[in-house]
């Protein structure tokens, strides 16, 4: 057992412990943002929920209720949890040492696994639990709710655990032979990140139309039978459900226990006999590269830069998230929100401001993407020196990699654009003079952004050659951007009130071509000098 | 310091000429160079001999055009290197010591990418990286990703990429380090040819018996100046270089 | 960094809702749009009349939410009130949820708080399937008893009063407790027998079988005059005396019947002391005739008239012979339907709503039939006026003329009908119309024809419904009628409903004509919203009539083709960008390029007025600006326009905007924005226009948030208000604001525009109230003093009563004294409840005029209790408020 401990131990400092490179004063800041934010994104979580249950008792349909919650946490329990398996016991960089040390692998197994556990507890009580007293209350449930809950919610840590191990072995061989297929990753990851913010806006929108009480479309009625049906065959979500609220009480609980124990008793089992083999196996496998034949071809030194830079992007997972997915999704990002806000406007100030809207989630989403300029110099990390030595000016380098940005950028507006144009959520005139906008503006982040990384480069690089911490530029850029887009915002859409669209369009368009030009000119004049200053200790 | 020069030297061009040198890094108080002189003929190898600290890779980084220096010129066959980087630098083929690519892409991506800045036209480069990969014996690995090389293999990659266009120049700043004895051969090989055709190898390294196998002149820096400047083709002095190294280090050293 | 995404991700859809509450906020504080109309949803749908459980709604006190939905949206609300018409059934809390106590019928309102006039409700009928409370209601008093005094062989009907009615199974019991002092049937006809008092137990079960009684007292004291009061005798002479109590036929108890004819009738007197009472005797064909004990009662008409039973409900007959009252036996009782009216043994019993004769036979004896309309007792209805209640926003001190136009005809009067009846089958036919002043009577149809002097009299109509199981009955009020004819009644609000596809009706504006054809000195009172389909008859409305008074708004114009209202929905500029002149057809060339006439419309003015463009707006907030880029002169005209939702201004310099015989309906009317004041000049005329519930009659907003050259020459020459211009404002009774920026000096011509305008003797008939722009005294410059002034204008119905403006004066030290002193005497029908002069104190405060607290007294110089306060009452704003609010502390 004390091997176990010793193990634990060295997990909990493996993964608390070193925190940030950066410097110091940095990393509190991010912390402490980062924190705030979640903060801010949980209560909003929370007050949802309490409307939801509301609302759901309006309908008389607060068992439904309650199967779906559990359903759903136990999905993503699931999900985090087939990620997390692979992460902290398969692929995680200490196996290696841990195979050399004389310790057992079942005491190994234990102590990655209870790191994994703790993971389950947090989000089980913060998520969770909340939501179960909130239900409870009202629903005015009798003291016996409350007696079962702690079970329900021991049985809700188990069974998903048990799950995400059986689950992750093979999760891990179907992802180490698409780890290379960028393209294919990337995809997925697009379709996730659209998918799931387009379910999330639609919860937001019903949460919304229930408080405004409008036209009950996500809710309506039709929607409700649908739903009350299938909660009757979410299995075991609804016999945990069954359980706690007392409707055919003991029969729930005792499937409940036996669909527990056989899940858990299978992970164990599993893991004991495949464990140690899938990790050496998986040790050789690592870091398994691709190859790919190519003609040797002669191209511009322009354009084999710009192509350089791209693939730099594409076959980074991390990179190719946050900017490529990021671009490729914001279109439906952006049809989302527009949604949303006409539905939410229209009763509040008409649907005049839609376009205004549109404008700026436009431009937030350029914010985002564009952020991934803040570090476009950082990112070149050890290979910076390249930069310095080959026969090309810094500012043409220099533009080149605003040339990537603004074609990615641009890209993806226009689509945006098309996108809202034909599914009639605003005339086309108003749809591309927005993108317009945001077009100018993304020009005046990215030169802002590169600026900032050149005045001060972090060239902290982790260990497969990516920028694992987020440098000061990537944020101070995104707050800006945030902030010029809700700017953008009010003014669009209160001046569409007083003096129409193509009034205001009119103004934004003048301010945002000044803003681009100011940062274009504030990044080119003296680039020179300043990139040639950045020495890379 | 200065030598005498033979004959032929003064007619051979010079390749690389550093007048007056100096550089101070931004917050240190000490020149990290002061005041280097150098003048590289065409069709030599010249040795940098130095050690750790002494002002070695940043006089390199100050000669490629990595780090801006304060005062002195640095001019590459006729281009000086801040009125004229481009020129100079299309002269110049680096080695840096830690051989850091862009690993995300494969071999053969690679030298391409560096080919094209370099404007290299096909036939060419193609000719020469075959060459290359089959010296360094990685023509199997040219379509891998460099992620998934080892050291020695992202080292010959790295190389391969400073010389396919063919610079007249070559800065070599520890090329050795954790080469393969064969590989060693290979580069010294194509060092001695390279300056054959008129071509000149900057080589600066640790290793004092192979600079004075190597070499034809030596300059010995320490402290961030030059403290000799040796032709090891007179006689006897490829033998006394290593305690000519030793006393001019260590004697600073203990003062 | 991954995770960081995904949290902004998440937070996106945040921002989004933070900013559109922001700009809502903002917006709603910079433009007050009047609420037009709104409806009441329930978990998203509309609902106008909703049946409830009882027993669903209060075990689990489940509350019935009920949300209103304005159009349009972008209106400024701050809120509604709720009331409930019948707080024993049911009561509302301020955010619209009801609560249920009891059975019955209730009708939840909403009320804006911004525009009184706007309002909208729901009728709940609450039923159960438990009975709630029985009482007894007697058709003699035509009330709900507690107690019935009765004189001996007097009788006397009751009816069981069940709530909720559709609870009770099978039919109610009577019992009486002592049959010595009175007898009662199962039909709940009481007979009186013999001095004393004893009980009257009425049991009635419901359908979920547990029993609630209701007990009252039963008096019987003396004898009534006549044992029963109809009398059948056959033969030529009739000897009254055994149908006699206590009293004595006048003229002998023999009476002589060879003058009747078989089945006629005819009343004696019988007297006692000085009480008389009458007595019918009727004559019958043969000796024999079949009769139903107490059939005088039932239904106090008698049964010669059709009688109503109340389907499920059941009749006990025990006929008797006519002539002897005794009881007859072996009587065949027939339906001529029997689905709608069931015979068994001795009893009839109503199975459906419908007809039947119902027939008595026996051998010897004449038959007797009796029409029975089998139907379902009414227990709800309400009033077409009630229905088409005053939108008009000054309480029920609507506006009636005495003269109404049904179906193109003229008609002496307003015709009242009962309206959606609940059950809805129940017999609409069966109300009984009563007037309570001598000023007007209502005919049998429900007619009310208003005596001549009934102008400015108040007269109640009460309509009673005859079937109905509790004596239902309603009244309406009218409180102003004028001399004038009512038109557009029957419409409803006649507005382009979106939602149901229809379109407004011109009949109003035709109906318009047709009296003005009849007589001409004749007021208008438009009752519902009127379209002025084509410029012609804009002109004749704008020009002729003497008299208008619009209870509601006035359209601007749709065009008519072949009958068939056209809206043109028209949003994008009608001018293209850049291209010369667009104005085809526009008369005179104006040699400029309007860059961008922003003008989205809902229904140009009729097609034979082409050459100029018209453009009526229809979603709000979008404004007509003219926004022209290049300088230099221009005018624009716009005539025979009509603006809705209009903020038609003219954002330029150096131009002028003309409006010409236009309707600004719910606009912000006409104002000059003017972007930068330099050599330029700029005007606006505005001729012959018409502006309903137009939010600022005309602005001259100046730097309207462009900036403005410091020092740069302010002028601003023309501001013309000529021709009959009529400003209605039923909606906002608070305000139209004068909406006249301070910040900028008028020159003179401008400022005598607007002094006319304010003095300017408003068409006499507009009915409206104006309070001059606290914010935006007009200051006047003349030479180098400053005036400050102030209109506040009540024009009252047909009696033109202005306020004395403040005559421009120098600029005095003692500051301004604001008297209300309107002279001639009434404002009675206008009560201004709204706006007291505490209110108006304070605005005053806040405004730009150089008050000094000193001496800001205001008094209430009028005769009558307008601003809420007394006559002669004054008010003074405390300093600390004062300095406050001058923005000085």
């Amino acid at each position: 057992m004390r091997s176990y401990w010793t193990l634990f131990r060295l997990e909990l400092k493996a993964r608390f412990g070193a925190r940030g490179m950066g410097n110091p004063v940095f990393t509190v800041i991010k912390t402490l943002i980062f924190l705030a934010l979640v903060l801010l994104v949980y209560m909003a979580y929370i007050f949802g929920v309490k409307q939801l249950i509301e609302m759901f008792y309006l309908y008389d349909m607060s068992t439904e209720f309650l199967v779906l919650f559990i359903a759903i946490s136990q999905v993503l329990l699931v999900l985090f949890g087939i990620s997390s398996v692979i992460k902290n016991l398969f692929r995680s960089g200490d196996n290696e040492l841990l195979m050399r040390f004389p310790v057992s692998a079942v005491s190994v197994f234990a102590a990655k696994i209870s790191i994994f556990v703790l993971y389950q507890v947090i989000f089980t009580v913060l998520v969770e639990l909340p939501v179960f007293i909130m239900f409870g209350i009202t629903t005015a449930q009798g003291w016996s709710y409350y007696a079962l809950l702690p079970v329900v919610l021991v049985f809700s840590i188990i069974l998903p655990l048990a799950i995400s191990n059986l689950l992750a072995i093979p999760v891990m061989q179907i992802s180490s032979r698409t780890k290379n297929m960028f393209a294919l990753s990337l995809l997925i990851s697009v379709i996730m990140v659209a998918a799931g913010f387009a379910i999330y806006m639609n919860v937001i929108q019903g949460v919304v139309d229930y408080m405004k009480e409008e036209a009950m479309s996500f809710f309506s009625k039709k929607t409700m039978v649908q739903v009350s049906k299938a909660s009757k065959y979410i299995y075991p979500s609804n016999w945990f459900a069954y359980m706690l609220i007392g409707k055919w009480r003991l029969g729930a609980s005792l499937l409940s226990f036996l669909v527990v124990s056989l899940f858990a008793g299978g992970a164990v089992l599993l893991n004991k006999k495949l464990y140690f083999s899938t990790i050496l196996r998986d040790i050789e496998g690592s870091g398994a590269t691709f190859t790919k034949v190519t003609k040797n071809k002669m191209r511009s030194p322009m354009w084999a830069t710009f192509r350089r830079e791209f693939l730099d992007i594409f076959r980074s997972s991390n990179y190719s998230f946050q900017y490529l997915c990021m671009a490729v999704a914001a279109p439906v990002m952006v049809f989302c929100c527009n949604r949303l806000a006409s539905s939410m406007g229209e009763n509040t100030i008409g649907a005049v401001i839609v376009p205004a809207l549109a404008l700026m989630v436009m431009m937030i989403f350029c914010a985002i993407i564009l952020s991934f300029a803040a570090s476009s110099v950082s990112r070149e990390g050890e290979n910076f020196y390249l930069t310095k030595i080959v026969p090309l000016s810094y500012r043409t380098q220099v533009l080149i990699k605003l040339a990537l940005y603004m074609a990615v950028s641009t890209l993806s507006l226009l689509v945006t654009a098309v996108l809202i144009w034909v599914t009639g959520q605003i005339e086309v005139r108003y749809a591309f003079e927005a993108a317009g906008i945001a077009f100018l503006t993304s020009v005046a982040i990215t030169c802002f952004a590169i600026k900032l990384d050149i005045k001060r480069p972090q060239f902290a690089v982790g260990g497969d050659g990516e920028l694992s911490v987020g440098s000061l530029s990537t944020f101070v850029t995104l707050f800006i951007g945030f902030t010029v887009s809700v700017l953008y915002g009010l003014f669009g859409m209160v001046g569409i009130f007083l003096w129409g669209t193509s009034m205001t369009f009119g103004i934004l368009v003048g301010v945002s071509g000044g803003l681009a030009l100011l940062a274009a000119l504030w990044l080119m004049i003296g680039l020179n000098k300043r990139y040639e200053r950045i020495t890379q200790r | 310091m200065e030598e005498n020069k033979t004959i032929e030297q003064t007619e051979k061009k010079s390749m690389l000429v550093i007048n007056h040198l100096k550089k101070k890094y931004l917050n240190s108080k000490r020149y990290s160079i002061n005041d280097l002189t150098l003048d590289l003929k065409e069709g030599e190898i010249f040795g940098f001999l130095g050690q750790n600290g002494a002002g070695k890779s940043t006089t390199i980084k100050c000669i490629t055009g990595i780090h801006p220096y304060d005062s002195g010129e640095v001019i590459v066959c006729g281009h000086d290197m801040k009125k004229d980087p481009i020129g100079a630098k299309k002269n110049i083929g680096y080695v840096p010591d830690n051989h850091s690519v862009y690993e995300k892409l494969t071999g053969r991506e690679y030298v391409n990418y560096i080919a094209d800045l370099y404007r290299v036209p096909l036939l060419e480069r193609e000719e020469r990286m075959n060459r290359y990969l089959k010296m360094f014996k990685i023509t199997f690995a040219a379509d891998r990703q460099i992620k998934g090389y080892s050291h020695g293999m992202k080292q010959k990659i790295c190389i391969i990429a400073a010389l396919i266009h063919d610079p007249k120049l070559w800065v070599l700043d520890e090329p050795m380090v954790g080469l393969d004895p064969q590989s060693m051969f290979d580069i010294i090989d194509e060092m001695k040819a390279h300056t054959a055709e008129g071509n000149t190898v900057f080589f600066s390294s640790h290793n004092i018996d192979l600079v004075s196998k190597l070499c034809d002149r030596v300059a010995i820096i320490h402290d961030g100046e030059l403290k000799a400047l040796i032709d090891l083709h007179e006689e006897g002095k490829r033998e006394t270089l290593e305690s000519v190294f030793r006393s001019l280090t260590m004697a600073e050293n203990k003062a | 960094m991954k995770k960081f995404v995904i949290v902004l991700l998440l937070l996106v859809p945040l921002i989004v809702l933070f900013t559109i509450t922001a700009s809502g906020m903002i917006i709603s504080a910079e433009v007050a749009i009047a609420i037009e109309s709104f409806e009441l949803r329930h978990l998203g749908e509309p609902v106008t009349e909703v049946t409830i459980n009882y027993r669903e709604y209060s075990s689990r006190n489940k509350k019935y939410q009920l949300i209103p939905r304005y159009f349009p949206g972008v209106a400024q609300v701050n809120g509604f009130t709720w009331y409930s018409d019948n707080d024993q059934v049911a009561t509302v809390d301020k955010n619209g949820n009801v609560s249920f106590h009891n059975c019955g019928f209730v009708k939840i309102t909403a009320q804006s708080v911004d525009s009184v006039s706007v309002k909208a409700s729901c009728t709940f009928y609450v039923e159960d399937s438990e009975i709630h409370d029985v009482s007894i209601y007697s058709y003699a008093s035509e009330l709900i008893v507690h107690r019935i005094q009765m004189r001996v062989y007097e009788t006397e009907q009751v009816q069981a009063l069940i709530n909720p009615y559709v609870a009770l199974a099978g039919d109610p019991a009577y019992a009486s407790s002592d049959p010595a002092v009175f007898t009662c049937d199962q039909n709940g006809v009481l007979r009186a027998t013999g001095e004393g008092s004893a009980t009257l137990t009425l049991l009635a079960r419901d359908k979920r079988g547990n029993t609630k009684t209701c007990s009252i007292p039963i008096e019987v004291s003396g004898s009534a005059l006549v044992k029963q009061r109809v009398v059948y005798a056959y033969g030529e002479q009739a000897d009254l005396t055994p149908y006699l109590a206590s009293g004595v036929v006048v003229g002998g108890n023999n009476v002589d019947l060879s003058a009747l004819a078989a089945g006629e009738q005819m009343t004696c007197t019988v007297r006692s002391g000085a009480e008389e009472c009458a007595l019918t005797l009727v004559k019958t064909a043969n000796e024999h005739m079949i009769g139903i004990a107490g059939s005088e009662v039932l239904h106090k008409e008698g049964w010669g008239r059709n009688v109503y039973l109340a389907v499920g409900r059941k009749l006990h007959l025990s006929p008797v012979d006519l002539i002897t009252y005794e009881g007859i036996e072996g009587v065949q009782i027939m339906s001529s339907d029997p689905n709608v009216l069931a015979v068994a043994e001795s009893a009839i019993e109503a199975r459906a709503t419908g007809k039947a004769t119902l027939t008595l036979q026996k051998e010897g004896y004449a038959p007797m039939t009796i029409e029975i309309v089998c139907a379902v007792p009414a227990s709800y209805f309400s009033l077409n006026l009630d229905a088409d209640q005053d939108s008009v926003g000054l309480g029920s001190t609507r506006v009636y003329g005495n003269r109404s136009i049904y179906d193109g005809e003229i008609v002496n009067g307003i015709r009242i009908t009962a309206e959606n009846l609940y059950p809805l089958n129940s017999d609409p036919t069966l109300f009984t119309y009563s007037v309570d002043s001598e000023y007007a009577s209502v005919d049998a149809n429900g007619l009310v024809t208003f005596r001549e002097d009934a102008v400015g009299k108040q007269v109640t109509v009460t309509v009673k419904s005859l079937f109905s199981i509790n004596g239902l009955s309603r009244s309406y009020t009218f409180r102003n009628i004028v001399k004038g004819v009512n038109v557009g009644f029957g419409l409803g609000a006649n507005v382009f409903d979106e939602k149901k596809g229809e379109n407004p009706s011109f009949a109003p504006y035709y109906d318009a004509l047709r009296v003005q054809y009849e007589s001409r000195d004749t007021a208008l009172v438009f009752q519902t919203n009127v379209y002025l389909p084509t410029r012609k008859q804009m002109e004749s409305l704008a020009g002729e009539y003497q008299k208008l008074c619009f209870t509601r708004d006035i359209y601007g114009n749709g065009y008519k083709l072949d009958g068939q209202f056209y809206q043109y929905s028209f949003s994008s500029s009608l001018f293209e960008e850049g291209k010369d002149s667009q104005l085809e057809g526009y008369e005179e060339q104006t040699g400029v390029t309007i860059s961008d006439l922003f003008v989205n419309s809902y229904a140009p003015v009729g097609t034979d007025s082409k050459e100029n463009f018209t453009e009526l707006m229809r979603v709000g907030g979008i404004p007509v600006h003219l926004c022209y880029q290049k300088r230099g002169d221009f005018e624009v005209r716009f005539r025979y326009c009509a603006f809705q939702y209009a903020y038609s201004h003219l954002l330029s310099s150096g131009g002028t905007i003309s409006y010409d015989g236009c309707v600004f309906r719910n606009s912000s009317g006409v104002s000059l924005l003017v972007q930068s004041a330099d050599e330029y000049t700029n005007s606006v005329s505005v001729h012959n226009c018409i502006f309903s519930n137009s939010i600022s009659l005309t602005g001259l907003v100046v730097n309207g948030g462009f900036p403005v050259a410091k020092n740069a020459p302010v002028n601003y020459n023309a501001f013309s208000w000529t021709g009959n211009n009529y400003i209605y404002n039923w909606k906002k009774t608070e305000e139209i604001r004068l909406d006249i920026i301070p910040s900028g000096i008028l020159n003179d011509k401008t400022m005598e525009a607007l002094m006319t305008m304010l003095n300017n003797k408003l068409n006499e008939c507009a009915r409206t109230s104006m309070i001059g722009d606290m914010n935006a005294g007009i200051k006047y410059k003349k030479g180098k003093d400053t005036y400050a002034n102030l209109g506040i204008l009540f024009i009252d119905y047909w009696r033109p009563i202005h306020f004395i403006i403040n005559e421009p004066r120098e600029k005095t030290t003692d500051g301004l004294k604001l008297e209300i002193n309107c002279e001639t005497a009434s404002l009675v029908p206008f009560k201004m409840s709204l706006v007291s002069l505490g209110e108006i104190a304070k605005r005053l405060a806040s405004t730009m005029l150089d008050l000094d607290h000193a001496n800001m007294m205001l008094t209430n110089k009028s005769q009558d209790g307008s601003y809420n306060t007394e006559p002669g009452e004054s008010y003074k704003l405390d300093q600390k408020t004062f300095d406050r609010l001058r923005g000085e502390v």
